[in-house]
Parts: C-alpha cells; sequence; structure tokens
C-alpha cells in the first residue's frame, strides 16, 4: 500500500511545488517543465526543512575563473547549510554518491485508471481533503516504495 | 493574512516562530550586529551614539517583551573611552550577559589598548564574547585579501586564533583572573593543536614574554570558552569525541549556538547530533555551561506555587 | 613549491593586526599556512596545474585536521562560489601538499592526543623530516619524529616520504627528466 493520490497536475504549475503529508513524512511534490518529482522534506545532514530551500540551477565549471549555470531550477539549497540536492535523483553535490536526500517517483495517472486498481492505491491527504477521484481528471500518485535516481 | 514580517532577526514574532518555541529554548542570548568596528568608528562620536541606541533598542524591543532573552552589550571597541562608559551604563542592567566584539579588530585584541574594555568587563563580572566578523581595517587573511567568501569564512576560524594567542600572550589573563572569554563562531576544533602550538613556543621565546606565570595551555583551559556553530565537522564524528577526551576543559567550556538567523544556522537538537557524546556532556553543551557562565537561573518547579 | 616560514609582504602577518611580540608572530605562522593553503585551493591552483605539489616548511601540521574539517564544511555550502574546486578541499591537501615535522608543534607528553591528530590527517603519509638547519635545530634528527611512531612511520617521514615526493630516485642531468 504505497502508491498515494497527492494532487492533481494543476496544483503544482511548472517551477512550483507543494509539501504533502503522507505516512507522517514530509515530501515536496516537484514541477519541471511538466516532469513531476518528489523528495523528502528534511535534508540528510541536519534535517533541514529543504524543500523550502532556494531553488536554483547547476553552478559547474570548464575551470578557474569560469562559471557554468544551467539545469535551472533542478536543484534545491538546503535553507539550514546551503547544502545543494538535483531534484530528480536526491543526490547531494558534494558526496553524490553517499549523501542523498530520498527521492520517488512521481506519475501522472488518469482517475480512470485509479479507479481501475482500488486495491492498491491509498487516497492519501488528497481525499482526505474531500476531493473524490473522478475519472475525467488526472492526478499526481507518489510511490512510497519507489526510487528515483538510482 | 499575517501582518507583514521585517527580515529575520529583526522581528521578535518571527523569530518566535522559527526558533524559540519551535525547539524548548529556555534562554537566548542575543548578539547584535552594529557596525561600530573600525569600519564604523572614522566617527567615533556617531559610533558610540549607535552602540548606545542599540543598547536601548535592544533593551526596550526585545528584552522587555519576551523573558527568555539575554543580550550582549555593543560597544565602539576601538574608542576604549566610549567602550567603556557604555559597560558601565549599560551592565547595572542584569539581562545584558556579556560585552560585545566581533573577530576583526584594528588591532590584536591583546594590545594594551583594549584592556580598559577588559577591565571593565571584569569588574562588573561579565564575559568578552567575540563574534565572527568585522572590520579591522586589515586584509581578511593573514596572507592578503582573499578574492573569496569561502576564504574569509573559514579565515575567520584562524583570526580567533591570533586572537587567543594575543590575548594568552598578552599578560592580561594574570591581571584579571577572573576575566572570561567567549569566541562565538569561530570554531572549536582548533584550540588543541594552538595550545600545543603555544606552549612549545613558550618553551623557547619565555624570555620575550616574562609576564606569563604559567604555560599558554593553562590560560587556555581558564579563560576561553567556545560555541558549537558552525563546529566543524569531521568525515568521522567520532573525531571530535577523541577531541573532548584529549582536552577535557572542552567540556566545561563548549555552548550550543545557533547562528540564528544566517545561512548556515543549526537547529538544537541535530547539532553534533551524530557525535558520541555522553548524556551530561551534551547537558552540559546545550545548557549547563552556558547557564553557569552567564549566571541565568535554573528553571522554576513546575509547581512553585503559581 | 616549498612555503616555508617567514616572509614580509607589508600586510601584518595576522588577519588582525600588528602583533606585540614575537612569539605570536611564531604561533601565528600556522594560521598564515592555512590562509594560502585555502587561497591556492579557493582559486583553482591546482586545477589549472595538476601536477603541482607544495610543502609546508616550519609552519607545523598538528592544525591540520580542523583546518581541513572547517574548510570542508564550508566548501560543501558555498562550494558554487568556487565551482572549479570539484572535490573537497581534503582531497586536494593530501594529494597535493606535504608538511615538514620539525620544528613543529608537538607535545611529547601527550602521544595518545597526537596519534589522534595523526590518525585524522592519513597517518604519516603527509610528513617529511625537516631539520630546522641553521635556526630551530632538531640536535637529533629522530626527536623531530612523534616519540611513539612505530619504525615503518618513522621511515616514512624520514626518508621514504620525500622519496616519493622529491622523485629522489629518479636519474640526474638537467633536462634528463621525463
Amino acid at each position: 500500500m504505497s502508491r498515494h493520490v497527492v494532487g492533481t497536475p494543476a496544483d503544482v504549475p511548472p517551477g512550483e511545488h507543494k509539501v504533502v503529508t503522507v505516512d507522517g513524512r514530509e515530501i515536496g511534490i516537484f514541477n519541471l517543465d511538466g516532469e513531476f518529482y518528489a523528495v523528502r522534506n528534511r535534508c540528510p545532514h541536519q534535517g533541514g526543512p529543504l524543500c523550502s530551500g532556494i531553488r536554483t540551477g547547476a553552478v559547474s565549471s570548464p575551470g578557474p575563473g569560469r562559471y557554468d549555470y544551467d539545469e535551472r531550477g533542478t536543484i534545491l539549497r538546503c535553507p539550514w547549510h546551503q547544502w545543494e540536492f538535483e531534484i530528480t535523483t536526491g543526490r547531494s553535490w558534494c558526496e553524490p554518491d553517499r549523501v542523498r536526500v530520498r527521492a520517488y517517483p512521481v506519475s501522472v495517472e488518469t482517475g480512470a485508471a485509479l479507479a481501475a486498481e482500488p486495491g492498491e492505491r491509498v487516497p492519501g491527504p488528497y481525499t482526505a481533503e474531500t476531493y473524490p477521484v473522478s475519472v475525467e481528471e488526472d492526478y499526481l500518485v507518489l510511490d512510497l516504495s519507489g526510487r528515483a535516481g538510482d | 493574512m499575517a501582518a507583514r514580517r521585517r527580515a529575520p532577526g529583526s522581528d521578535l514574532d518571527f523569530l518566535r516562530e522559527q526558533l524559540l518555541d519551535r525547539w524548548p529554548i529556555e534562554y537566548a542570548v542575543l548578539g547584535p550586529i552594529v557596525r561600530a568596528d573600525q569600519a564604523g568608528m572614522r566617527n567615533a562620536d556617531y559610533a558610540a551614539a549607535l552602540c548606545r541606541a542599540t543598547n536601548d533598542w535592544t533593551a526596550r524591543e526585545w528584552l522587555d517583551s519576551d523573558p527568555r532573552l539575554r543580550s550582549s552589550i555593543v560597544v565602539p571597541v576601538e574608542d576604549t573611552a566610549y567602550a567603556v562608559a557604555e559597560v558601565e551604563r549599560v551592565a547595572p542592567d542584569p539581562r545584558f550577559v556579556q560585552v560585545y566584539m566581533q573577530i576583526k579588530t584594528a588591532l590584536p585584541m591583546g594590545n594594551r589598548k583594549y584592556w580598559p574594555i577588559y577591565e571593565a568587563a571584569a569588574h562588573h563580572g561579565l564575559p568578552v564574547g567575540v563574534h565572527f566578523g568585522g572590520v579591522g581595517g586589515h586584509p581578511s587573511t593573514a596572507a592578503g585579501w582573499a578574492s573569496f567568501y569561502l576564504e574569509d569564512h573559514a579565515g575567520n576560524a584562524q583570526s580567533f586564533q591570533t586572537q587567543l594567542t594575543s590575548l594568552v600572550f598578552s599578560g592580561i589573563l594574570d591581571r584579571l583572573p577572573n576575566l572570561r572569554i567567549v569566541l562565538i563562531e569561530g570554531g572549536v576544533a582548533w584550540v588543541q593543536s594552538l595550545a600545543w602550538r603555544m606552549d612549545r613556543a613558550f618553551e623557547r621565546m619565555h624570555d620575550e614574554v616574562p609576564h606569563l606565570t604559567r604555560r599558554p595551555s593553562e590560560y587556555v583551559a581558564e579563560h576561553f570558552w567556545f560555541t558549537t556553530q558552525p563546529v566543524e565537522e569531521p568525515p568521522d564524528p567520532r573525531s571530535l569525541s577523541r577531541l573532548f577526551a584529549d582536552v577535557p576543559a572542552l567540556r566545561d567550556r563548549v555552548m550550543y549556538s545557533s547562528d540564528y538567523p544566517h545561512w548556515d544556522f543549526d537547529a538544537p537538537d541535530q547539532v553534533m547530533r551524530t557525535v558520541p557524546m555522553s548524556a551530561t556532556d551534551r547537558a552540559k553543551m546545550m545548557s549547563e555551561n552556558a547557564r553557569a557562565l552567564y549566571r541565568l537561573p535554573a528553571p522554576a518547579p513546575a509547581d512553585a506555587g503559581e | 613549491m616549498s612555503l616555508q616560514y617567514g616572509g614580509l609582504t607589508g600586510n601584518p602577518p595576522t588577519a588582525v593586526g600588528w602583533p606585540t611580540y614575537l612569539v605570536e608572530e611564531w604561533v601565528g605562522m600556522a594560521t598564515v599556512a592555512q590562509s594560502q593553503i585555502m587561497s591556492m585551493i579557493a582559486e583553482g591552483v591546482f586545477d589549472r596545474f595538476r601536477d603541482l605539489r607544495a610543502v609546508v616548511v616550519e609552519a607545523g601540521f598538528s592544525w591540520l585536521p580542523a583546518f581541513l574539517w572547517r574548510f570542508d564544511k564550508n566548501w560543501k555550502g558555498l562550494r558554487r562560489e568556487v565551482p572549479w574546486v570539484r572535490r573537497a578541499p581534503s582531497e586536494y591537501v593530501r594529494e597535493h601538499f606535504r608538511f615538514t615535522v620539525g620544528p613543529a608543534d608537538l607535545q611529547p607528553g601527550e602521544p595518545a592526543a597526537l596519534q589522534h591528530v595523526i590518525d585524522d590527517m592519513w597517518g604519516a603519509d603527509l610528513l617529511l623530516f625537516g631539520s630546522g638547519y641553521p635556526h630551530d635545530v632538531v640536535a637529533r634528527p629522530r626527536d623531530a619524529v612523534p616519540g611513539h611512531f612505530s619504525d615503518p612511520e618513522v621511515e616514512q617521514v624520514m626518508s621514504g616520504n620525500a622519496r616519493a615526493f622529491y622523485r629522489l630516485d629518479e636519474p640526474a642531468g638537467i633536462g634528463g627528466r621525463r
């Protein structure tokens, strides 16, 4: 029982995010140019509220004194110590293999498809806000058992 | 809609929401950062007025409004007469628990120019808190101007080492046996190596500083306190446990600090969380060392007849 | 490159002004060395000159672990300011720097604490014997090495590390190298 409906795509416009609480865990759902990603709202360093950090791009360099800034909006910087994390994978910039925030897959599914699998999907906070899932709409489904970025 | 907030660190309600109420914080010692250092001291009258105004404002807007708050007396450090006068003026208010300086001074802190400030602090039983930052008028490192904030920030730790060295060799600690210095936001782990190095230097060059009656490391153990943020983070957290075992004085000398509202804030339930340490030592670091140093009353029993 | 104790630049030898006593300056040379290591790494010197190596001479070494813990920590939060620094600063130090042991900030009375410091800086790998001649001379070379070191560690510090670092075993002759 690890798939949760957490909203509709319209709840999280491109460039925005929203934090949901699922199974006691705060998780940020991010929209990157129409693709949805989810990371835990808890920095692996000291537990800072990662999802309220500045969302920025990747700063890299081909050599001393030169700066490249791209992949805008894909990096999340923790508000407590400014460690950077990739939203798509949860990997930290400073120690990508060792320090990661848990990242989860998010899919967009039709209400019709969701209605067809009632045994597996947990409605989650979305229906708790009294939004019934209707077959005509699309929904964001967060998979807590999955791992994004591996 | 909530009322529009002022910037973090200048809004008491926001401070309560983000820090004081969010964690079980008994006391918070404020550290106002005022441009009354060398950069602001070209006009000493102005710097002194700025410090007086800041201390008055702190008392009225902050200390009067929340019983958990204490603060630090800001003084125009480069004009000793003004600085002493401000300590004398504010020290009778017990909510001000230390005299406040910033680490970047115009001369190393052991210089006799500053001694009257220390005498005034010691006279009132107040520690001298020395915080990261300031402008002393010198390049940001001992090897000249650095290009990057990264160097400036990490390099502040070296200024703390320099100031400790200067204070120890100056002789002020013999003159004022109850002077206590709190090094704030400068790190902790370097103190062992520095004490060794000073002792080694003293063995060879004690003729130059005959006024010292003890080895430098003994002054360090007795007169200096340290705060956690931004504590060094070794790859193996046990390195810090070993350091605390090797320098036992640190158990009584290290105090939690938040650095709120700056970019590298440490939460009280997270700082040094991975460093193995006894519950007693952790309680000292989080509460008791500061309670003793700043003479903060223990919490009243819950059923104290109210 | 050798970064040797001393020199005058016109700036005070500390970041907070001119000290009163020579002994402060002697102690403070460790902070000058820390500033120089920070600068060389932050400016990308070793990213531009990947084979460059440097020896810190007569400024001690026991400050290295604490310095690197802080420098690495700051790099994790601020590295986008110097994105050419792609690895933690400590990794640059391990690869590019060596330190002489004599005269240094050793306290013979605290071998356990000293060993903890050495454990925190990759053992004896970065240490080279330095005599201090003709200034602060170490009378017996063995005295420059921590008393509790094992024979292999003594051999490293007295010989092996310098042989490798200075490539002393390569054939002689100007222009003959490489």
